[in-house]
C-alpha cells in the first residue's frame, strides 16, 4: 500500500524520507528527470564527467574516515578558568614593568586599540606591574609566579603558550568563541564535536561530561556545552555536587529498577514506531539517551561515590577535595572519570574576573585551584593516564597591563585584554617543559608565534587524531566545522 | 578609434574564416562523388559554382592569414611558411579545378586535380592547427603514442625515492597547463617549454628561471599574478594554477635550482604539500608514526565487540587496533583467549582493573604488535612481566598497583623500544 500524497517539509531528514520512492513516483519523476539530466549535462559537461570533483560526502563517509591519523590522546580534560586569569600574575613574567610603576601606557604599545567601556573613560592608563614575585622552576627553568607553587612543581610537564589571542573582549562571546569556535551562541561545543567524531569509549557514561565550580563571577550557560546542530546525544552532561550528580536520573522512591527497565523497553518500542514513520533523527537521539540514562543509574553513583579514595589522595588534591562541588573535588572527579575512559571532561571554574582588587582576588583564585590542578596532573602521571590524556588550562582572554581604577602600591585592577594571554597544555601529544610564543615587554602585543583560538582548536583536534578541516556537519545547507574556515595546527608544540 | 592595429584585428578572423573554403571545397568533392555514383543528376553547374565560391573564399582567407602571420613573431617560421604556401597552392588548385570543370578538355585530369586539392588543403589545415594549438595538441591523448625524438622521456617512478622533481612533477604540469601555447610551433612570447634547452633559453623578456630565486623568475611572477590581471598566465579563459602547483614551481626553482634531475626526496617539503604531491603521483603519503598491519576480517572484530571489548581502529584501513575491556568479569582469561584471534593486530591494549595474572601474560606476550600495554591494578608479578620482554615493539607499559618489584624494571634495560614504565604504588 502506497501513500502517494506528497509530504512537503523543510526538514532535510523528512525530505530524505519523501525521496524514498514507490513505483508510481519513480515513473512520474524519471521521464522528466532523464530529460533534465540530459539538458543539465549540456550546460555543465565538465561537471558531469569530472574526475577531480568527488561527490559531496555523506555523513557515513565522514564518520568512517575517523580518526584521520594516529591519535596521540584518547581523552581530554579541559580546566577552563572562567573570567580571564591575568597573565601578569601567573605565567607571563614582565620584570621591566616594575621600573615603570604608575607610568602612562605608551600609545605606541596600545596602538589605538579599542578598550572596553569599563576603562575607556579612564583619564589615565597607569602601568601596574605584578605585585607578586616570580622565580625559575624545574629543569626547563620556566618563570612561574609565587601564587602557583604547586603548578611550579610540575612545570616540566607543561607546554605553556604565552601568545594566545582571541577576537572577543567580553566574557560571554569570548567563552562562547573558545568553546564553540564562534562568538554567537548556537554552535556545538568542542566536547560535542569530539563525541560526534570519535564516539564513546565507555557506553555506560556520556562521552562529554561537565563539572562546574566557583562562586560569583560571570554566569556560565548550559549552551557552552551544548550540542548545537549535532545530534542531541553529543551534548555535555553536567554532573552536580550533592545527592543527585545528574538531575532526574534516579528512580522515584519505591519505584523498582526492573519496572523502570520494562517501562523503557516499551517506550523504546513506541518510539521506534514513530521513528519508522517519520525518521526524525531526534527520535533516535531520544532512544539513545533513555538507554544511556538507564545505564547511568548504575554507573554514575559508582563513579561519583568517592568513599573508596584513600586519604592520601584527598590530601594530594588539598582539603577542599572532600567538599563536593569545589574545584578540588571536581579535579578528583575528573581523574575518576578519565579512568573510566570518558572522552572529554570540561571543568569550569569561575571567579577570575578581577577588574578591581586584583591582588587579593587572584591570590584567592590561585589558592583554590593551584594545588588541585597540580595534583590532577601528578595523579594522572603516576597512573600512566597522562600517556593518553591531554590536559588544558586557560581562560577566555587575558588582562591589561594598565590598572583599571586606582593604582596604589598594594592594590590595582585589570581590564579584559584579548590581544595576548597565557594558557597551558600537558600530557599526550604536546611537548613537556616547553614555552611557546612571546609577548612584548608590556604583555600587550604578541611578538612571536601567535596562536589564535582557531589554531588552538585545530591543534587539540590534531592531537585527538582528527583533521579539523575534515570533521564536518551539514546544517542549514552548508557544512560546518569547529574551526569554520580558519585554524592552523601549531606543529611546533606537538610531541 | 585606433586603426593602428587594424590589420591584426582583421587578421585574427583568419581561424574563423578558414572553415569556409575547407567546407565549401569538400562539398564540391562530395557532390562530384555523388554524381559519379549516379545519386545526383545534372550537377555540373552546381559543382562549378561551389568551386568558384570556394576559390574566392580561399583568396580572402589567404589575405587574412597573411596579415595574421605578419602580426606576431610567436609562430614557428618554418611551419608558417609551409602553411602560407599550402594555402596559396590550395587556392590556385581550386581555381584550376573550376576551369577544368567548365572547359572539359581532359576528362581524366579533373579528378586528379580535385583529389590533389583535398590532400593539399588537409595538410595545410593541419599545419594551421599546429600553429594555433601546438603540434602536440592533436596526438597528446591518442591511444597510440608515436615516438617523438624531441620529447624527453622519464621512466615511471616506482617508489617515492625515484621521483624526479622536474620529470615527474614539473613536466606534467607544464604539459597540462602551459605547453599548448608555448611549444616549438607556437612560441607565444618567444617561449617554448617543449624541451630542456627551450626552457633554459626562456622567452623574449628573459629571466624566465633564475635558479634559487623564484621571486624574481618571470615564470613564478606571471603565474602568481591575480586572477584577471592582463599578464597572468595561463591567460584568462584558461584554468589558473592552483596554490599547490605554484608551490611546486617555486620549489623547483628555489630548492631544485631549476635543475632537471633533482630528486624529489632531496627536498625539504611541508607535510601538507608532500601529501598532496605524493597523492597526485599515486603514492600514499603515510606519516612516519602510522602502523599498517595485515588485514583481518571485520567479523572477528564484531564478535569481540559483542563480548564486551571496546575496539577502535587507530586509523581506518590500517588494521591496527586499540582494545580495552570496560566491562567487569571474573573470567578474564577466557576473554584474553578470545582476543587472541586478532593478536597480531592489537597495537594498544588496556586491561586495567581486572584479574589478569601471570598465566594470562603468557598469551599476551604473543601479541607481537603491541606498542602500549596497560596492566595496572592487576595481580601480576615479576614472573609475568619477564614474559612480556618478547614484545619487541613495546613502547609504554603501565604496571602501577601490581605486585611487581624493582626486578621488573631491570628486565627492560635491554629492551630496544621501551620508553616508559609506570610503576607507582608497587614496591
Amino acid at each position: 500500500m502506497c501513500n502517494h500524497k506528497k509530504i512537503r517539509s523543510n526538514n532535510k531528514d523528512l525530505q530524505s524520507i519523501e525521496k524514498k520512492m514507490d513505483r508510481r513516483k519513480f515513473l512520474q519523476t524519471t521521464s522528466m528527470g532523464l530529460g533534465a539530466a540530459a539538458l543539465g549535462s549540456l550546460f555543465g559537461m565538465d561537471k558531469l564527467f569530472a574526475k577531480s570533483t568527488p561527490p559531496p560526502k555523506g555523513i557515513e563517509d565522514i564518520m568512517s574516515s575517523l580518526p584521520h591519523f594516529m591519535p596521540k590522546a584518547k581523552r581530554v580534560v579541559y580546566l577552563f578558568q572562567s573570567g580571564g586569569p591575568s597573565q601578569f600574575e601567573t605565567f607571563d613574567y614582565k620584570p621591566k614593568l616594575s621600573d615603570m610603576f604608575g607610568q602612562e601606557l605608551p600609545s605606541s604599545v596600545r596602538q589605538g586599540q579599542r578598550l572596553t567601556a569599563m576603562s575607556a573613560q579612564q583619564s589615565s592608563l597607569p602601568i601596574a606591574p605584578s605585585k607578586f614575585k616570580f622565580s625559575k622552576h624545574g629543569k626547563s627553568q620556566t618563570w612561574v609566579s609565587e601564587l602557583l607553587p604547586h603548578t611550579a612543581d610540575v612545570v616540566d610537564d607543561l607546554c605553556i603558550i604565552k601568545s594566545m589571542y582571541t577576537e572577543q573582549i567580553n566574557h560571554d562571546p569570548a567563552i562562547t568563541f573558545f568553546q564553540t569556535g564562534h562568538q554567537l551562541p548556537g554552535r556545538p561545543s568542542i566536547g560535542s564535536w569530539m563525541s560526534y567524531g570519535l564516539g564513546s569509549d565507555n557506553k555506560n557514561l556520556p562521552s562529554f561530561i561537565v563539572l562546574n565550580s566557583g562562586g560569583g563571577g560571570q554566569p556560565l550557560y548550559a549552551r557552552l556545552w551544548g550540542n548545537g546542530f549535532l545530534p542531541t546525544q553529543h551534548q555535555g552532561v553536567q554532573f552536580r555536587s550533592g545527592k543527585d550528580p545528574v538531575l532526574f536520573l534516579n528512580n522515584p522512591e519505591n519505584y523498582h529498577h526492573q519496572d523502570r527497565e520494562d517501562m523503557l523497553e516499551y517506550l523504546k518500542d513506541l518510539n521506534e514506531v514513530q521513528n519508522s514513520a517519520f525518521g526524525d533523527p531526534e527520535i533516535d537521539a531520544r532512544i539513545k539517551q533513555y538507554e544511556m540514562a538507564f545505564r547511568m543509574q548504575t554507573s554514575v553513583p559508582e563513579v561519583t561515590d568517592m568513599s573508596d579514595e584513600p586519604d592520601h589522595v584527598f590530601d594530594m588534591y588539598g582539603p577542599d577535595s572532600r567538599t563536593p562541588g569545589t574545584y578540588a573535588a571536581n579535579c578528583l572527579m575528573a581523574r575518576r572519570l578519565l579512568e573510566k575512559d570518558v572522552k572529554f571532561i570540561q571543568l569550569y571554574h569561575k571567579g577570575w574576573d578581577q577588574h578591581i582588587g586584583l591582588p587579593g582576588g587572584i591570590k584567592h583564585q590561585c589558592k583554590t585551584t593551584d594545588q588541585p590542578t597540580a595534583a590532577l596532573l601528578k595523579d594522572l602521571k603516576q597512573r600512566g593516564l597522562l600517556e593518553d590524556t591531554l590536559v588544558i588550562w586557560g581562560g577566555e582572554f587575558g588582562r591589561t597591563v594598565y590598572s583599571q581604577g586606582k593604582l596604589t602600591a598594594n592594590d590595582y585592577g585589570r581590564d579584559h585584554h584579548p590581544k595576548c594571554f597565557s594558557m597551558w597544555m600537558a600530557g599526550a601529544g604536546v611537548k613537556a617543559g616547553m614555552t611557546y610564543g612571546e609577548t612584548d615587554d608590556f604583555s600587550y602585543n604578541i611578538v612571536k608565534d601567535p596562536v589564535h583560538v582557531h589554531d588552538f582548536h585545530a591543534t587539540l583536534m590534531h592531537i585527538m587524531g582528527v583533521d579539523h578541516e575534515k570533521l564536518t556537519f551539514k546544517h542549514q545547507g552548508r557544512r560546518f566545522r569547529l574551526t569554520d574556515v580558519h585554524g592552523n595546527v601549531v606543529k611546533d608544540i606537538l610531541a | 578609434m585606433d586603426f593602428s592595429n587594424f590589420s591584426i584585428f582583421i587578421g585574427r578572423f583568419h581561424p574563423l574564416l578558414v572553415h569556409l573554403p575547407i567546407g565549401i571545397l569538400l562539398m564540391a568533392m562530395f557532390l562530384e562523388i555523388a554524381t559519379r555514383l549516379k545519386w545526383l543528376k545534372e550537377t555540373d553547374k552546381v559543382i562549378s559554382f561551389t568551386l568558384l565560391i570556394g576559390g574566392f573564399s580561399a583568396i580572402f582567407t589567404c589575405i587574412l592569414g597573411y596579415l595574421l602571420g605578419q602580426s606576431g613573431d610567436d609562430y614557428n617560421t618554418t611551419t608558417l611558411d609551409y602553411h602560407q604556401w599550402g594555402g596559396i597552392i590550395t587556392t590556385l588548385i581550386a581555381f584550376g579545378c573550376f576551369f577544368l570543370k567548365n572547359k572539359v578538355i581532359h576528362q581524366s585530369i579533373y579528378p586528379v586535380f580535385l583529389f590533389l586539392l583535398i590532400v593539399v588543403m588537409s595538410y595545410t589545415g593541419h599545419l594551421g592547427g599546429n600553429l594555433t594549438h601546438g603540434s602536440t595538441y592533436l596526438t597528446q591523448y591518442s591511444p597510440i603514442q608515436i615516438g617523438d625524438s624531441n620529447q624527453e622521456q622519464y621512466a615511471l617512478a616506482n617508489s617515492p625515492d625515484e621521483v624526479i622533481l622536474y620529470g615527474h612533477l614539473v613536466k606534467p604540469l607544464l604539459e597540462a597547463k602551459c605547453i599548448s601555447c608555448h611549444n616549438q610551433d607556437k612560441k607565444k612570447g618567444q617561449l617554448s617549454l617543449s624541451s630542456k634547452n627551450d626552457i633554459l633559453k626562456g622567452g623574449k623578456n628573459g629571466g624566465f628561471i633564475i635558479p634559487g630565486n623564484a621571486k624574481s623568475s618571470s615564470l613564478i611572477q606571471r603565474v602568481s599574478l591575480p586572477h584577471g590581471h592582463e599578464d597572468v598566465m595561463p591567460p584568462e579563459g584558461k584554468k589558473e594554477l592552483s596554490d599547490e602547483e605554484i608551490a611546486l614551481l617555486t620549489l623547483w626553482i628555489n630548492q631544485g635550482q631549476g635543475s632537471f634531475d633533482t630528486l624529489y626526496s632531496d627536498l625539504e617539503i611541508e607535510e601538507d604539500l608532500h601529501t598532496y604531491f605524493m597523492t597526485s603521483l599515486g603514492f600514499s603519503a603515510l606519516p612516519n608514526d602510522q602502523i599498517t598491519l595485515n588485514k583481518i576480517e571485520k567479523s572477528s572484530i564484531d564478535r569481540l565487540r559483542e563480548k564486551g571489548f571496546q575496539i577502535r581502529e587507530l586509523v581506518p584501513g590500517t588494521f591496527a587496533y586499540d582494545v580495552t575491556l570496560p566491562i567487569k568479569t571474573n573470567h578474564i582469561k577466557d576473554f584474553i583467549n578470545d582476543l587472541s584471534t586478532i593478536k597480531n593486530n592489537i597495537v594498544w591494549l588496556d586491561l586495567k582493573n581486572h584479574k589478569v595474572d601471570d598465566e594470562s601474560l603468557k598469551i599476551i606476550s604473543k601479541y607481537s604488535e603491541l606498542r602500549k600495554l596497560n596492566l595496572s591494578n592487576n595481580p601480576i608479578t615479576d614472573k609475568g612481566v619477564e614474559l612480556l620482554l618478547e614484545l619487541k615493539y613495546l613502547e609504554v607499559i603501565n604496571l602501577h598497583s601490581t605486585k611487581i618489584t624493582e626486578a621488573s624494571l631491570g628486565y627492560f634495560e635491554e629492551h630496544e623500544n621501551i620508553q616508559k614504565i609506570y610503576s607507582w604504588n608497587t614496591f
